[in-house]
Formats: C-alpha cells, sequence, structure tokens
C-alpha cells in the first residue's frame, strides 16, 4: 500500500493553493494570463497523459497532439453542430478519443515502442489531413469557428470561472493518474516496462495494458483538447501540429516516471515561450537541444533531478550528524 | 492503360526515393534495434546542401552528389558523437526519444543557415522528356529525371548489399545485429560499427534529398513527412531487412501514385497511414521479414 | 490420468528453422516432489520452460496441468493457472522496490479492474492491503525480510534470484520452476537456498528446477530428468540417473572438450 509523504502532501496543497489565487495576483479580467493560466491546465492534462504513456509503460507516442486534436474537434462538432449540451459534448469527446487510442493501441500492443511511435505519428498526419479536406464538417483550412462559450443554466461562464473549471479538470486528472500509478495497475505497467516477458510470467497482460492504457492516455489528450476548444472559441488543425514538439519537451524535461514531473515541466516549459519571446523562431530547436541534453545527463528530469540533489543533501546532514554524535 | 503505366513509371521512380530512405531505417534497425526519427530530417539537410553546391559553386551533378552525401555524413557524425553515443549501453527508450529532438535541432540548424522559405532547386537533369511509342500507337513520356532516380537508386541499393556482403565492415554490421554481446568479444568494434550504420543512413538520405530537391523544391520542414514515408515503407517490407525496405519504398510509392490517380491525391498520406495500419495488424515483421523469437 | 500428476508434457517438440531445440520430450511431474531437469549445455531445458510458461508455442505436442491443456495458452494466463516461473537472466523489475516487484508477482490473485483503482473501491483498497501483506509474507518467508524497501537493481546478486522466487511465490503457484536458482551463488548462499526449497516444497508447491550444480541437484530431487540435444535420455531417482551410461557420456563428453 502506497503511504504518500506528510511533504509531498503539504507540496499538493501549496500547489492547488497557488493555483486558486494567481488569477487575482495576476488581475481577474486579464484576458491574456488567464488564457496562459488555462493553457497550463491543458498542457499539464496532455503531459500527465504522455507521461503515463512513454514513462511508466515505456510506449512512445509522437502524435498526441493528434488525440488532441481529435478531442477538440469532436467537442466543437457535438457542441455546435449537433447541439449536445456541453456536458455530454465533452463526455462523447472523450469516449471517441479513447476509442481512437485503443484502436492505435491494439494495433502495436504486441510491437516494441518504435512501432507505435510510428503509427503516431502517421495517425498525427493523417488526422490533421482528414481535418482539413472535410470541410462540411470541421471547417477545413479555415478552422472551426465558433464555438459556444459554455453555458450553466443560461449564464455565460467568464474566462475566470473557465480557468476554474479547467482548473478542476486538470486537478482531477491528476488525481485519476496518482490512484492508477500507486496501485495494481502501475505497478503492472512499470513491470511491462521493465521486463515485458517476467511482467507476462507474472500474470500480467502485457498486450492488454499496453492497449488499454493507450486508450486512457488518449481520452486524457482528448479532455485536453476539448478545454482548448472552450477556451478559444476556435481550432484549426496547424494548431496542433507545434503542440507535439512542446508536449513531448514538457513530458522529458519534467520528467518521465514520476507523478511531479510533467507538472513541473508544463510550468517550466509553458512559461518558456513567454520568457524567450526575443528567441520565438529558435523556440523548437531549443526543445530540441533541452529533449538531448536531458536524455543524456537527466533521464529522470527535472524533477528526478531535483529529488536526486535533495535526496544528497539531506543525506549529507545526516550523515554529518552522526559523524558529530 | 497508358496513364496507369505512366503512373506506374512515376510510382516506381517516386518508390525509389523512399527505398533509400527506408534502407537507412532498415540498417540502424538491424543493428541497434532501434528507430531513428531524424532519419527525414537528413534527407532534407542533403538537399539543401545540395543546393547550395549546385546554385552558389556550380558544380556539376556528380559532384554535388558526393558533396551533399559527404556534408551530410560529416554532419551526423558530429551529432552522433555528441548525441547519441553516450546512451548506447542505456534503455534504448532515451535514444529513442533522443532522436526525436534532434529532428528539431537539424530543421533548426538549416533554418538558421537556409532560412525558412521555401527554396526552388533548378533541375539537374535534361528536362526533355523521352517518348517510347506504347501499344496502340500511344507513347508513354518519361523524363530523365525519373530514369536517374530510378537508376541512382538502383546503382546504390546494389552497391549496398555488396558493401553488407563483401567488405569487413558491412560483415561486422550483421554480425552486431546478430549478437552483439559476441561480435564484440570477436573483437567488433561496437561503437564504430553503430557510427558506421548512422553515417550510411545519413549518406542514402543525403542522395535521396538531391534527387528529390529540384522535384519538390526545398524547405526546412520538408523531412518529416519523407521520414514517415520511408518508415512505413520500411515496416512494410520487413523492419530491418534491406530487401525489404527496397521492395516496400517500391510498392508505397506505385500505392500512392495510384491512390492520386485513382481515388484521391488530397488522401495520399492517409492511404500511407492505412496501410501503415494494415500492416501491424496483419504482418507486423512485413513483407519479408521473419518473426522475431524473444530468447529469455 | 492419476490425480497425482500435476504437470504433464506430451511429445513436446520447439524447433527454430531447422534447429529441435527440444524434440518430442514426455515428461510428468508428480505433486509435491522436487523434479530437476538437468542436461549439458543446449540440451534444451529453458526452452522447454520457455514452452511450459507459455513463452513459446511449441511446434507440436501438448502441455496439460491438472488434467487441464495449457498448451496454447498465453504467459499470463499460464501464471493464472497455477504455474510460475524464475528466469535464468534474472528479470527483475529494476526501478521498483523488492516490495513491489512481489506484489506485482501477487497480480493474478487479485481481481479489481483498472475502473476499481481510479475509483477507488473499498474492495480494491482491501485487495491492495491483502497484497501488501502477501509482499511481507513472501519476502520473510525467503529470507529477504531486511530488504523489503530496497530497490531491486541495488540487491546484490544471489538475493535477486531469492528476490525472484519470492516473486513467483507471491503468485500461489501450485508449482514453481526455478531456471538455475544457483547460478553465481556461492556456498552458504546454496545452502540457504536449499533450505528454502525444502521449505517450498513443505508448503505443498512442487518445485521444477534447471539447475548444473550437480551436487545440489543429487541432493535435493526426488526425482531427476536429462536432457541432451533436445530430447529426453533419462529419467529416474538420483542414484538411477548417476549411474546410467547415457547420462554419463553426455556430460563426460562435454568435459573431454572442457
Amino acid at each position: 500500500m502506497h503511504k504518500t509523504k506528510k511533504t509531498t502532501w503539504i507540496l499538493i496543497g501549496i500547489m492547488i493553493a497557488a493555483a486558486l489565487v494567481l488569477p487575482f495576483l495576476v488581475g481577474s479580467d486579464n484576458n491574456y494570463m488567464l488564457n496562459i493560466l488555462i493553457s497550463y491546465c491543458y498542457y499539464g492534462i496532455l503531459a500527465a497523459s504522455l507521461n503515463l504513456l512513454i514513462g511508466y509503460t515505456g510506449q512512445i507516442s509522437l502524435g498526441h497532439a493528434a488525440f488532441m486534436a481529435i478531442g477538440g474537434y469532436s467537442y466543437a462538432i457535438l457542441n455546435k453542430t449537433l447541439g449536445f449540451h456541453f456536458i455530454f459534448a465533452m463526455l462523447g469527446a472523450i469516449m471517441i478519443s479513447f476509442l481512437c487510442g485503443l484502436f492505435i493501441g491494439l494495433a502495436c500492443s504486441k510491437l516494441s515502442a518504435i512501432f507505435l511511435a510510428m503509427a503516431t505519428s502517421g495517425f498525427a498526419k493523417a488526422v490533421t489531413i482528414t481535418i482539413t479536406n472535410e470541410k462540411w464538417l470541421t471547417g477545413g483550412a479555415n478552422g472551426f469557428t465558433g464555438i459556444p462559450k459554455i453555458t450553466v443554466f443560461g449564464y455565460k461562464l467568464t474566462n475566470l470561472e473557465i480557468y476554474y473549471f479547467a482548473l478542476v479538470l486538470a486537478l482531477l486528472v491528476f488525481l485519476v493518474c496518482y490512484r492508477l500509478i500507486y496501485s495494481k495497475t502501475g505497478r503492472a505497467m512499470q513491470a511491462v516496462r521493465n521486463a515485458p516477458i517476467a511482467a507476462a510470467a507474472m500474470g500480467i497482460n502485457v498486450n492488454g495494458y499496453k492497449f488499454l492504457v493507450c486508450g486512457i492516455s488518449a481520452a486524457m489528450a482528448g479532455l485536453a483538447g476539448c478545454i482548448y476548444a472552450i477556451n478559444l472559441n476556435y481550432l484549426s488543425a496547424d494548431m496542433f501540429n507545434k503542440t507535439s514538439i512542446t508536449l513531448l519537451t514538457m513530458t522529458v524535461c519534467g520528467g518521465m516516471g514520476s507523478l511531479f514531473g510533467p507538472v513541473l515541466g508544463t510550468l517550466v516549459i509553458g512559461t518558456l515561450p513567454e520568457l524567450l519571446r526575443v528567441f520565438a523562431n529558435y523556440l523548437d530547436g531549443i526543445y530540441g537541444v533541452m529533449i538531448i541534453v536531458v536524455m543524456l545527463f537527466m533521464p529522470q528530469g527535472i524533477y528526478g533531478g531535483l529529488k536526486d540533489l535533495v535526496d544528497k543533501m539531506i543525506k549529507k546532514r545526516e550523515g554529518g550528524r552522526v559523524h558529530g554524535q | 492503360m497508358t496513364i496507369f503505366v505512366q503512373a506506374l513509371i512515376g510510382g516506381i521512380s517516386q518508390g525509389a526515393i523512399y527505398a533509400l530512405i527506408a534502407l537507412g531505417y532498415s540498417v540502424i534497425y538491424s543493428t541497434l534495434k532501434m528507430g531513428h526519427f531524424a532519419q527525414g530530417d537528413f534527407y532534407m539537410l542533403g538537399a539543401f546542401i545540395g543546393l547550395t553546391l549546385s546554385t552558389k559553386l556550380g558544380l556539376p551533378a556528380v559532384l554535388v552528389f558526393v558533396g551533399a552525401s559527404l556534408l551530410t555524413s560529416l554532419v551526423m557524425l558530429g551529432l552522433e558523437r555528441i548525441a547519441y553515443r553516450p546512451m548506447y549501453n542505456r534503455p534504448m527508450n532515451a535514444l529513442l526519444i533522443a532522436t526525436m529532438g534532434m529532428q528539431y535541432v537539424v530543421q533548426q540548424i538549416a533554418k538558421l543557415i537556409w532560412g525558412s522559405d521555401i527554396k526552388r532547386f533548378p533541375p539537374m537533369f535534361d528536362n526533355q522528356a523521352i517518348h517510347i511509342p506504347f501499344i496502340g500507337g500511344e507513347t508513354i513520356a518519361i523524363t530523365p529525371q525519373n530514369l536517374w532516380v530510378i537508376g541512382i537508386c538502383a546503382a546504390l541499393m546494389v552497391c549496398l548489399m555488396l558493401f553488407m556482403k563483401k567488405t569487413k565492415t558491412g560483415i561486422a554490421m550483421s554480425a552486431v545485429s546478430m549478437n552483439r554481446k559476441a561480435a564484440s568479444l570477436m573483437g567488433v568494434k561496437i561503437t564504430t560499427i553503430i557510427t558506421a550504420t548512422y553515417v550510411i543512413a545519413a549518406c542514402l538520405a543525403a542522395v535521396a534529398g538531391v534527387l528529390m530537391g529540384p522535384v519538390y523544391s526545398v524547405s526546412f520542414s520538408m523531412g518529416g513527412s519523407m521520414g514517415t514515408k520511408a518508415m512505413t515503407a520500411a515496416v512494410m517490407g520487413g523492419f530491418g531487412s534491406l530487401p525489404g525496405a527496397m521492395l516496400g519504398g517500391i510498392l508505397l510509392g506505385v500505392a500512392e501514385t495510384l491512390c492520386s490517380l485513382y481515388v484521391s491525391t488530397a488522401y495520399k498520406d492517409v492511404v500511407t497511414f492505412l496501410i501503415l495500419l494494415a500492416v501491424l495488424f496483419w504482418r507486423p515483421q512485413g513483407i519479408l521479414g521473419q518473426a522475431k523469437i524473444t530468447k529469455v | 490420468m492419476g490425480n497425482d500428476i500435476l504437470l504433464k508434457a506430451e511429445k513436446v517438440t520447439m524447433q527454430f528453422g531447422g534447429l529441435k531445440a527440444v524434440n518430442e520430450v514426455d515428461m510428468e511431474i508428480k505433486r509435491g516432489e522436487i523434479h530437476a531437469l538437468i542436461g549439458p549445455n543446449g540440451a534444451g531445458k529453458t526452452t522447454f520452460f520457455n514452452v511450459i510458461s507459455g513463452i513459446y508455442m511449441p511446434t507440436s505436442g501438448q502441455v496439460f496441468f491438472d488434467g487441464e491443456d495449457i498448451t496454447k495458452l498465453k504467459p499470463h494466463q499460464v501464471t493464472e493457472r497455477g504455474i510460475a516461473r524464475t528466469f535464468q537472466n534474472i528479470q527483475l523489475f529494476d526501478s521498483m522496490s523488492a516490495r513491489e516487484n512481489v506484489m506485482i508477482g501477487h497480480h493474478t490473485r487479485t481481481k479489481s479492474t483498472v475502473l476499481g483503482t481510479i475509483f477507488h473501491t473499498k474492495k480494491m483498497k482491501e485487495e491492495e492491503w491483502k497484497c501488501y501483506h502477501k509482499a511481507e509474507e513472501m519476502l520473510d518467508f525467503v529470507g529477504l525480510g531486511n530488504e523489503k524497501e530496497t530497490l531491486a537493481s541495488s540487491l546484490p546478486y544471489g538475493k535477486k534470484r531469492i528476490l525472484e522466487i519470492a516473486r513467483a511465490l507471491a503468485s500461489e503457484p501450485k508449482i514453481i520452476m526455478l531456471d538455475e536458482p544457483c547460478a553465481g551463488m556461492n556456498a552458504s548462499e546454496t545452502k540457504e537456498l536449499t533450505k528454502t526449497i525444502y521449505k517450498i516444497r513443505d508448503a505443498g508447491i512442487t518445485v521444477l528446477l534447471v539447475e548444473h550444480d550437480m551436487k545440489f541437484v543429487m541432493g535435493i530431487s526426488d526425482m531427476i530428468t536429462v536432457l541432451d540435444h533436445g530430447g529426453k535420455i533419462c529419467e529416474g531417482v538420483p542414484d538411477m540417473v548417476r549411474q546410467d551410461s547415457k547420462v554419463i557420456e553426455a556430460y563426460l563428453g562435454k568435459e573431454e572438450e572442457e
């Protein structure tokens, strides 16, 4: 049974408190800042979902943004074109992403990680093309415009309220990840990544888990797509093209295979474009270099690196104390 | 019928390019059991270097090819040394993710040197189509470009096969692919062999880039979709098998051209993806590949 | 089929390309016995293990477990039926603690689903506790009680092998298959292992083991099967096997080479 340390709970508490107060610090009517805060929410969900796949199960998705696009467009179509209530539209969109994820997972579950990476990158391409060409359904290259703001009993949510809505969803996803990871399922996922043959010999349905995690991860990405659509009221296929690299950088640099890694990655990498405005043209290259450098020197990411550092410091201090006695 | 044959020739020529890049994937997969997601971007780099050599320096075609492949290999050599080599003894996923990062690094390098606009690559071969008489008094037009593409690709494939079968390095590469530990015990320098595979892959991609540059124009983002397609070709033929990569490439090229002819041009990349999925479902080891037996 | 026979292989053949790694091997393992499978290197012992545990599908022949045909089952289904194993090349989950490794061993005996874990159901929590204590119990059983929270990758070699046994036991098997359990162990560790294996047998679990250490095998086994070049050349109690001319030939032939 997993027991979370007290310090971890305090850390989570501080983070949630900060997330709740932050909009008032930046000004609750500052739409630009609210947008960034909302983007942290959906990027956080995406990074967490990719982390389940890469960090815990050892399966690589290169086209995770495609699942996000599917979620976003499904939401838009269900909500605007077909007139479903936003809750049902969201549930529908998550379901559709989930099924797409299962489908891709089914094709690759028997194979090594390289094949899933290839299939997902091909899938991303195919999704982009389909979105651009099916004008009647998606608005084609002009994008899907006029996705309505969500209303609850006739009350139209403000940007601030949308932020809190997104935050609640992000926290829910975090909770789901937490429960998955510190359970039978999480152990099985890690076993699959560590030693697939031994995992099978321990009674774990290796292909089954790969397949299922692919679906769950896609469903989470679909949810992120919904938030994206709700926030921007507008979707276009090329908005998702850049997301894949940003997302990979967030997950990898933050720290794969740890619960907080992707959160940290989202905050750091999500803030980077704002800080490096001058270098906007070099951003992709910078991401690329970051991925390589992290893989070379800190395979556990920034979070893992920091944790090692703290552990070492604690050990040193304890060692010193023993010495002193 | 004429249109069909015409399309077929176009498809084979296109497929030969896929095959060249796919060979790179297969060489890397067979020695390292892993993918190289930046392979398509070395194709782009080759095209740009070729463009500079051909327009800025005005070199003749032969030198453009040789120069582009040498320079691209050199870049690969440098990047491999810095970024990949320290990871050969670590879990494969780390290296795999690094190659994804590399994709964007190479694109950034290209953007810094050549800018982010699409550049026109002037044709290197005579543009005059050759007309060959065909049944029913019709003629089939073949451009010298197509012939050169097919010819050069075929020649390179033969060279690669001979290299793998006859040279010491080639044989060492097969040894590493079969059993890395044993090969190392027999005195094969594993790191050198792995470096060699990357260089070969980069070389092939560069030639493909120079060949295709005049057809599609050149831009920093041209490698992505080419990479995906070549990967599909490699998987289709049998990942890790050299004849498989060639067969896969040609088949994919033909399938694509026929799809644009009879179904839809816009969806030809979707067809590529569907073919990949179908192969993964029904014959993951590919057409010429052998099912792998996991040793415990 | 008598009820005292737990595992039965009938004409099992496993062919890789032109090589018959296992050739028409018949074998019966009685309930409650310690049964050893020996033979020179490359005799097909590990391949035979892999066939039984479902990692390989045999080219021909059948495997019965407790009267049920398990030839076509997948590895995880075989484990579910009650066959656990360890590996010749240690296959632990390196990034996890010894306890977590053993908890994974208990995977098949828990029923909660992914939805159960997401919604944190009461049943799932109870199972999780049971699993936790099972791991505790198994680690104490094999004598790794002091290493519960140690990362699997940082355990010494001998303890890794023991941890594999604990992990296999956690799946509550009817038979445990040990692939070279003493490899790389020193004399005192081997002695401890012998005790553990007797303890396993006394707990009512049948043991099938592959081992090269002849002294160990002859001392511990109730029954020995000898394989050579994929075929069975001898089967019987230790004293009989020791004197069998074919066995001596198979082993001596090898020793001359060395």
